[in-house]
C-alpha cells in the first residue's frame, strides 16, 4: 500500500487501467483456451475414428492372408504409415510381445507442450483396441502435436497481448500527463501565492474541471488581494490617525503649557498687582473697589484657565487607575494576610466621572464583602476598560456562600447596592457563586465617553 | 495683617517679572521688605548666601535645576531657612516633596492675594502652611500608604526624575546639578528600576500622570 501510495497518480491510473485490461485478456484466453480444448478432443476424436475405420477395413482385408505371413504382411503395410493422423499404433503379437511401435511424431519432432498446460486442455481418450486373428493392434490417441500447436498460438497471443498491454500503459500515462500537466501550474502557483505572491493568476485550462479550479483560484487570489489591500489601508489609516492624534495632542500640549505657563502666569501676576493696589487704596473706595474687582475677576479668569487645561489634559493623577491603586494599597496595607493580584488594563482612554467612580465603589463593596465572608487566602482582581465598556472581575478562593448566615452580619446592602449602582449606569452585574470555590463577580458597565470618543474618530 | 510683615526680610524666587512684581508689590505694601529677586534657583542660592534674608517665596518650576533641588540644597547649609513655596499645578506629589525637604509652606499660585500674604505671614512666624486645597489631596495620600512609587525615589532622584523627564539630557542635568554624568546615570538607573520604567518616554508620561509636568 505505502509503495503504491508513493506512485505518482499517473503511474497509479495508468497501472489500474492496464491491470483492467489484462484481467479482461485473461478472460479471452479462457474462453479461447475452453475453445481449443473442445476443439482438439473433436480432432482428435475424428482422427481416432477414421484411423479405426481404416484400420477394421485392413483387417477385413487380413482374413484371407495366411497366418504364418499374417504378422509379417501387417506390419508390412503398417509399417511405412507410421503414425496413423495422431495416433501412435502398437502391434502385439498373440503372446502379448511388441512387434511394432509407430515412431515418435515427426511434426514439430522433440518438443512439447508445457505439464500444466497439457493438463489444462488434453483430452482423455481411451486406446482403442483390434484384434486380427491373434494380433493385437493398440491406437494411442496422441494430443501432444495439437496441443503444441494450441500452446505455440497461446504463446504468440500471449506476447501480443504483454505487448498490447505494454503500449496501453504507456499511452494512459502519457495521455493523464498531458491531461493533468496543469496540475503542476496549479502547484507552482499555490506556492507562488503562499510565498506572497498574490499576483499570480492561472490560465483557464480546457478540461473542465481544471477550468474551473484556476477560475477558483484567480477569484480567491483576486479577494486575497482586495483584503491585502483593506488591511494595508486601514494600517495607513491607523497611521495617519494615530499621526493627526499624535500632532493633535502635542498642539494640546503646546496651547495647554502657553495657557499656563504665560497666561495663567500673567493672571497671577496682574492679580498680585491688583492686590497690592487694594493694599495701597484702603482710604480710596472707589480705586479700591476697582481693584477688588480686578482681584475677583482675576480669580475666575484662573479659574476658567484651569478648566480649559482640565479640559486640554484630563488629570490622570485623578483617574481611575491611580485611585483604584490607592485604595487596593491601602486595602492590602490592611489585610496583609490576604493576596491581592490585581491587573489594571484601563488603556489610554478616559473614563466618565460616574463610570469611574462606580467602578471604585464595587471594588471597594467587593473587598469588603471577601474579607467579611469569604475567608479566602487568595484575591483576583481584573479591570479592563476595552471600547465602550469597562469591564470588573473579581474573584476570591474562599468557601463561595453556604447558605449559612455569615458570622459578621454586614450592612446587608452590599450586593444590592452593587447591583443598583450597577443597573443605574445601564450595565450588568453577574455573580457567581462557585461552592466551595469562592466567588467572582462580575460587572460591566457601559462607558459613553469612550464611546463617543470612537465615534469622533473618522 | 497689614502690618504682620513688617521688618521682615524676603528673597523672592520667580522666573516671571511680572509675578516677581506684582508679589513684591503686595509684600510691601504689607510692610516687608523685598530685599532680592532671583529667576531661577541657582541665583537664589547665591542671593540667600549674600543676603541672608528672614523668607524665601520661591516658584516649583524655575529654568536650571528647578525650585525643589534648589529648596534640598538651601536646607542643607540653612536649616532654619523659612520657604515658601509657590507651584501652579495642583497635584499631591510635589507638595508632600516640599514639605519633606524642609519647605514651612506650600501655596498654589491661584489663591488670592490675601491667601498669599496669609501664607507668607504664617511662614515668617515660623509656622507651617499647606494650601486648603491640597491639603486634602495631600491628607488622602499619606492615609492611603505608598500612594505613588514615586514616593520611593530619593530626594535626589527625584530631583533629578524630575529634570529627565522634562526631556533635558544628563549631560545636561549633570552640569546643572555639578555632578559628573555617570552619578547621574546611575540615579537613572535606580530610578528605573523602582518605577519600573524603560526609557524617558515612559518617564515624561509618568510625570505627566503624576502632574508634575505639563502635557
Amino acid at each position: 500500500m505505502s509503495f503504491l501510495a508513493r506512485l505518482s497518480l499517473h503511474t497509479r491510473i495508468s497501472l489500474v487501467l492496464t491491470a483492467l485490461a489484462a484481467s479482461l485478456l485473461l478472460v479471452l484466453a479462457g474462453i479461447w483456451l475452453q475453445g481449443a480444448r473442445t476443439g482438439i478432443h473433436e480432432e482428435v476424436e475424428a482422427a481416432s475414428r477414421v484411423s479405426e475405420q481404416w484400420l477394421s477395413a485392413l483387417t477385413a482385408e487380413m482374413q484371407t492372408v495366411p497366418s504364418a505371413a499374417l504378422a509379417e504382411r501387417v506390419l508390412g503395410i503398417v509399417k511405412p504409415l507410421g503414425r496413423i493422423r495422431a495416433n501412435a499404433l502398437e502391434v502385439f503379437a498373440a503372446d502379448g510381445q511388441l512387434l511394432y511401435r509407430s515412431p515418435p511424431p515427426t511434426y514439430k519432432a522433440g518438443r512439447s507442450a508445457p505439464g500444466w498446460f497439457t493438463g489444462l486442455l488434453a483430452p482423455t481418450f481411451v486406446p482403442r483396441a483390434l484384434e486380427v486373428r491373434g494380433l493385437h493392434l493398440v491406437l494411442n490417441p496422441d494430443a501432444s502435436r495439437s496441443l503444441v500447436d494450441a500452446w505455440d498460438d497461446l504463446s504468440v497471443m500471449a506476447g501480443w497481448a504483454l505487448l498490447l498491454l505494454a503500449v496501453l500503459f504507456v499511452a494512459t500515462r502519457a495521455a493523464l500527463d498531458r491531461a493533468l500537466r496543469p496540475l503542476d501550474q496549479v502547484m507552482q502557483a499555490l506556492d507562488r501565492t503562499g510565498s506572497g505572491r498574490f499576483d499570480t493568476r492561472l490560465p483557464v485550462f480546457s478540461t473542465p474541471e481544471l477550468g474551473r479550479i484556476s477560475q477558483a483560484f484567480n477569484g480567491m487570489a483576486e479577494r486575497l488581494i482586495a483584503a491585502v489591500n483593506d488591511n494595508v489601508r486601514l494600517e495607513t489609516e491607523r497611521e495617519v490617525d494615530a499621526h493627526l492624534q499624535g500632532r493633535l495632542e502635542a498642539e494640546r500640549g503646546v496651547i495647554a503649557r502657553e495657557l499656563h505657563d504665560e497666561l495663567a502666569q500673567g493672571i497671577t501676576a496682574v492679580r498680585a498687582l491688583a492686590g497690592a493696589i487694594a493694599q495701597r487704596t484702603a482710604e480710596q473706595p472707589a480705586l479700591n473697589s476697582h481693584a477688588q474687582s480686578i482681584v475677583a475677576v482675576t480669580g475666575e479668569m484662573q479659574n476658567g484657565v484651569r478648566g480649559i487645561l482640565h479640559r486640554l489634559r484630563p488629570p490622570p493623577s485623578h483617574g481611575l487607575a491611580a485611585t483604584l491603586e490607592r485604595t487596593l494599597a491601602a486595602w492590602q496595607l490592611q489585610h496583609e494576610e490576604i493576596s491581592l493580584s490585581q491587573r489594571l488594563a484601563l488603556g489610554e482612554v478616559a473614563v466618565s466621572d460616574e463610570v469611574a467612580q462606580a467602578a471604585v465603589r464595587i471594588v471597594q463593596e467587593g473587598l469588603t464583602n471577601i474579607v467579611r465572608h469569604a475567608r479566602a487566602s487568595q484575591v483576583e482582581l481584573l479591570v479592563t476598560c476595552t471600547a465602550g465598556e469597562l469591564r470588573i472581575s473579581l474573584a476570591d478562593n474562599g468557601h463561595g456562600c453556604d447558605g449559612q448566615p455569615s458570622p459578621q452580619a454586614g450592612s446587608g446592602l452590599g450586593l444590592a447596592g452593587m447591583a443598583e449602582r450597577v443597573a443605574l449606569l445601564g450595565g450588568q452585574l453577574n455573580i457567581n457563586n462557585r461552592h466551595g470555590h469562592g466567588f467572582c463577580l462580575v460587572a460591566s458597565l457601559p462607558d459613553q465617553s469612550s464611546i463617543a470618543i470612537l465615534e469622533r474618530q473618522p | 495683617m497689614t502690618n504682620s510683615l513688617q521688618g521682615t526680610r524676603v528673597l523672592l524666587a520667580d522666573d516671571h517679572a511680572m509675578v516677581r512684581l506684582g508679589f513684591r508689590l503686595l509684600l510691601e505694601g504689607a510692610g516687608a521688605t523685598v530685599v532680592g529677586e532671583a529667576e531661577n534657583g541657582e541665583g537664589m542660592l547665591r542671593l540667600y548666601a549674600e543676603l541672608i534674608p528672614d523668607l524665601v517665596v520661591m516658584d516649583v518650576s524655575m529654568p536650571g535645576i528647578g525650585g525643589l533641588a534648589a529648596l534640598e540644597r538651601l536646607m542643607v547649609g540653612e536649616q532654619k531657612a523659612r520657604v515658601l513655596m509657590l507651584s501652579a499645578h495642583h497635584d499631591d506629589v510635589v507638595p508632600v516633596r516640599a514639605l519633606r525637604l524642609g519647605a514651612r509652606g506650600y501655596l498654589c499660585k491661584r489663591a488670592s492675594p490675601d491667601e498669599f500674604l496669609r501664607a507668607v505671614t504664617q511662614v515668617a512666624r515660623n509656622q507651617r502652611y499647606l494650601d486648603p486645597e491640597l491639603a486634602q489631596a495631600v491628607a488622602l495620600a499619606q492615609l492611603s500608604g505608598a500612594a505613588t512609587p514615586l514616593e520611593t525615589l530619593t530626594e535626589k532622584e527625584f530631583a533629578v526624575f524630575m529634570q529627565l523627564a522634562q526631556g533635558r539630557s544628563v549631560n545636561d542635568v549633570a552640569a546643572d546639578f555639578f555632578l559628573s554624568p555617570s552619578t547621574v546615570g546611575t540615579h537613572l538607573y535606580h530610578i528605573k528600576q523602582k518605577l519600573n520604567l524603560q526609557n524617558a518616554a515612559e518617564m515624561a508620561l509618568l510625570a505627566m500622570r503624576s502632574g508634575l509636568i505639563e502635557a
